[in-house]
């Protein structure tokens, strides 16, 4: 059991140290050759876990040897387009003015129950009001609407809104980030006024506090 | 491409650190093979108290090298190793070559595995 426990935390580490050199996607963002990384490494990782007799090395040597694999061919996709179009395939268009190619679904084998399924998932329903609908290599679906199905944007009716600004969390769970706080030129003495002017006593009781750096406020207590 | 350059090199290094593994793994297994071959050749030559303690040195000697073998061999091979070479030497200790060859044999061919499982070939690739 111990050796157990000890595999778990060298491989844990090492599984770790790898993801996060890799980079900061998303699972569901992977790129095919990440992907297969990332579902290669999960089981080889499990394979000394399970089986004690099997030495740590044959799990670890086969992890070392992806990252290394995984960081050169990501380096030579950034140079060569050839290898980044064989590595990572090449978006295809599958909707062109309103209308489904049915040779670009068939050669990503993606069916119109799937389509229809991206479609909705991105608030549409009707294919014809899309201009582009374009496969991403990483197996999403973008979506470039007809002219006259965008939503109007405040350049086209005239009207110039004003800059809301990035809002910065203050508090996070009773938490005071000092950080931002120092960031939006405010300190500690502003913000207890902050929070007498909302009846709060103390920052552990509020849940959330946002200051933009128009300096907007937004405050929500903890319920009981 | 400083990174790509450091994990090329890496890879380098554990490709040669491999290639180290596998001199290792020879040297290991063709020392062992000679000294159960200097044993079993004592016991055709009638000197069974001579092939056991040639034998006793060899088993020691395995059982020295617990510390590679644990890190870089899968423990069933280990065990089966092992097995094999108290086999032989239960054998040596009845002074009978005609009955030892078997284990003799075994012996050997599980010594030989240990060798060319690591060796780069079709085989062991696929």
């Amino acid at each position: 059991m111990a050796i157990i426990f000890i595999r778990t935390v060298i491989l844990y580490f090492a599984i770790l140290v790898s993801m996060r050199v890799m980079g900061k996607r998303q699972l569901g963002e992977l790129e095919i050759s990440e992907f297969i990384v990332a579902a290669l490494i999960a089981d080889l990782a499990a394979t000394p876990l399970q089986d004690i007799g099997i030495p740590l090395l044959n799990g670890l040597l086969p992890i070392m040897i992806m990252f290394c694999l995984e960081i050169i061919i990501a380096g030579l996709n950034m140079k060569s387009v050839r290898l980044r179009k064989f590595t990572y395939g090449k978006p295809e268009i599958i909707i062109r003015n309103g209308r489904i190619d049915r040779g670009s679904m068939r050669r990503n084998r993606f069916t119109i129950d799937e389509l229809m399924q991206e479609l909705r998932a991105q608030g549409q329903t009707d294919a014809s009001q899309v201009a582009y609908g374009v496969l991403e290599t990483n197996g999403q679906l973008s979506l470039i609407l007809m002219p006259e199905s965008q939503p109007a944007t405040a350049s086209m009716l005239g009207i110039r809104p004003a800059d809301t600004g990035y809002a910065h969390i203050i508090i996070n769970d009773g938490r005071i980030l000092d950080k931002n706080l120092s960031l939006l030129g405010r300190d500690r003495r502003w913000l207890d006024n902050e929070l007498k002017r909302r009846s709060i006593k103390n920052a552990d009781d509020v849940y959330i506090l946002t200051l933009s750096e128009t300096g907007s406020v937004f405050c929500q207590v903890k319920e009981a | 491409m400083k990174k790509e350059i450091i994990a090329a090199v890496l890879l380098l290094l554990l490709f040669a650190g491999v290639l180290v593994n596998i001199r290792i793994n020879e040297s290991i297994v063709s020392s062992l093979m000679h000294e159960v071959d200097l044993s079993y050749e004592s016991l055709k030559n009638g000197d069974g108290n001579k092939a056991a303690r040639q034998l006793d040195n060899a088993i020691e000697h395995w059982l020295e090298l617990d510390g590679y073998t644990h890190i870089f061999i899968r423990h069933s091979e280990i065990n089966s190793t092992t097995d094999a070479f108290y086999g032989f030497r239960s054998d040596v200790g009845s002074g009978d070559s005609g009955s030892a060859q078997g284990s003799y044999w075994l012996l050997k061919e599980t010594l030989l595995s240990l060798m060319t499982m690591e060796q780069i070939s079709l085989g062991s690739v696929f």
